[in-house]
């Protein structure tokens, strides 16, 4: 069996829901039998009630395929009138070191593909972080036509629907506060940055001290702008990354500052919420470096992956 | 199974310059963490006579099997945190990490194998080759370390990858070195390939599932 380096095939991309009318219908969280409480919020499910270390997990995703005939025939076909397709969750967690695939829906050009349902499943005690799920395409068995356009290797991954669901097993139910307004003046900012405490072990992490405010008028927007969408994580782009970074590094620089509250973050007696608290959390977890700035710039870069 | 962790910046206060190993506080180990000792020093004095990649496989095994086990109470959750292996690297079992890696000849000992980097630190690697290599037994996975090589753990353990390890997609390589014709050399090869194949193919979903996958990668070693 030979592969190719090049996908000679058309490729599922984000821009392509639309095209096979998929879409989500609910994503659920169980452990045993019980269903948790995950809220999406700034582009996460944060699992409450959920404690990773004795707890299994269970992600049901429930989706709906209004045209999958276009998988199988005409413009935007990938696979042929007899190809066998699948989709699955493929799943992959930096933090917990591992990655796979939750067990697969087989449909063909005739399957009724209305709220159906794809599933992974977590052992107790074997997540660590945060996890990111995506719905994938795959051939399981190709068409005997021959049309360059068509997969051949069974297990040919076609590509994800949207930028993924990310679900953190590890964080409290903070936010991270980012907001926009509208400045259309030339001279007016992409971003700005608020920051005003009084006591960063007390004072909670919230918009009211701190904020990352966006320009939703500023020519260089679109670098910076993540589609809502209620039930996935859109991807962060780059530039948001870097925006996301200074504004930690500023953070962090001006706690640093304060020698008295910064004694106290790194013993850990920021109350639960605060600013001192989701320091201390940074600084454990991920295990940032403060001691020069370009290590601690390094380490906030690593947290964003750039 | 009780085991502290470490952050970075502790960690760096403690290391210092390196010239020396951090001294350990027996009364500030959990009971877990002495026991851990306990288990190491029965361990190692059977290690006597080991060195480098001999010395690897066997405290890989004793690692995985014995001190730091599943049924022990160790989880994959521990395994992930490099937290919790600088806590064992520098804290818990900094003089047996110094058996294989000891001070070089200008007196500092080689960080990136106890904390500094988190793929290098000694003990995780080990562990990992050993998960990444286990087998259905112990023997069994005995059997596949003995074929292995520092090469092999460098191969399997040091990269990743962005999205974390396939776990029965390493083994299944890793057992084909008891193949006849497999060697470290092939298997370093069979990597490199699976990083760019992996990228279009799902090796669960492939012909065969993960053992034809790796079928077809050897397959195309010729090609390569």
């Amino acid at each position: 069996m030979g592969f190719v380096s090049i996908l000679p095939y058309i490729v599922v991309g984000e821009t392509s829901d639309a095209d096979y009318g998929f879409t989500i219908g609910r994503l659920k969280f169980f452990s045993a039998t019980r269903e948790l409480d995950a809220t999406p919020k700034d582009g996460r499910y944060i699992l409450n009630d959920f404690n990773p270390s004795a707890d299994p997990l269970d992600v049901e995703l429930t989706f709906s395929f209004r045209r999958s005939h276009e998988f199988f025939s005409g413009d935007r076909a990938i696979g042929g009138r007899e190809a066998i397709l699948g989709i699955a969750l493929f799943w992959e967690s930096r933090t917990s070191a591992r990655r796979g695939t939750g067990s697969p829906v087989v449909f063909m050009q005739d399957s009724k593909m209305n709220a159906r349902c794809i599933a992974v499943h977590f052992e107790s005690g074997t997540l660590l972080g945060d996890v990111i799920l995506r719905p994938k395409v795959f051939l399981v068995k190709p068409s005997s036509e021959t049309d360059p356009r068509f997969a051949q290797i069974p297990g040919s991954v076609f590509g994800a629907f949207g930028g993924g669901i990310l679900v953190s097993v590890d964080r409290s139910a903070g936010s991270f506060p980012i907001s926009e307004f509208r400045d259309p003046a030339p001279s007016a900012p992409l971003w700005t940055l608020h920051m005003d405490w009084s006591d960063p072990l007390l004072d909670p992490f919230t918009k009211d001290h701190f904020e990352i405010r966006i320009n939703a008028a500023h020519r260089n927007y679109d670098a910076v702008r993540m589609v809502p969408n209620e039930t996935q994580k859109p991807a962060i782009p780059v530039a948001l990354k870097e925006i996301l970074t200074t504004s930690l590094f500023a953070l962090f620089t001006k706690l640093k500052a304060s020698p008295d509250s910064w004694g106290g973050i790194v013993h850990g007696d920021g109350i639960p919420g605060s600013i001192g608290d989701l320091a201390w959390t940074y600084l454990n977890e991920g295990g940032w470096n403060t001691r020069s700035i370009p290590e601690l710039l390094a380490d906030i870069r690593r947290e964003f992956d750039i | 199974m009780e085991i502290g962790k470490l952050d970075r910046r502790t960690c760096l206060e403690i290391w210092g310059d390196g010239n020396c190993l951090p001294p350990i506080d027996t009364g500030l180990l959990s009971p877990d963490e002495v026991i851990i000792r306990l288990k190491c020093k029965d361990a190692f004095a059977s290690y006597a006579e080991l060195s480098a990649y001999k010395l690897d496989a066997s405290v890989a095994l004793s690692l995985y099997y014995e001190i730091l086990s599943f049924e022990g109470g160790f989880s994959l959750r521990s395994a992930a945190d490099d937290a919790v292996w600088r806590r064992l690297s520098v804290q818990v079992l900094p003089d047996y990490v110094a058996v294989r890696w000891g001070a070089s000849a200008d007196g500092v000992l080689p960080g990136d194998h106890y904390w500094m980097k988190p793929q290098r630190v000694w003990l995780k690697c080990l562990w990992w080759y050993c998960h990444l290599s286990r087998q259905g037994t112990r023997e069994e996975t005995k059997k596949v370390l003995e074929f292995g090589s520092t090469d092999a753990i460098q191969a399997v353990v040091e990269r990743p990858g962005d999205g974390g390890f396939r776990v029965e997609l390493c083994r299944e390589i890793m057992k084909r070195l008891t193949h006849a014709g497999f060697s470290v050399e092939m298997l370093k090869r069979v990597m490199k390939l699976n990083t760019t194949r992996v990228c279009l193919v799902e090796p669960a979903f492939f012909s065969g599932g993960i053992p034809g996958y790796v079928d077809s990668l050897i397959g195309g070693l010729s090609h390569a």
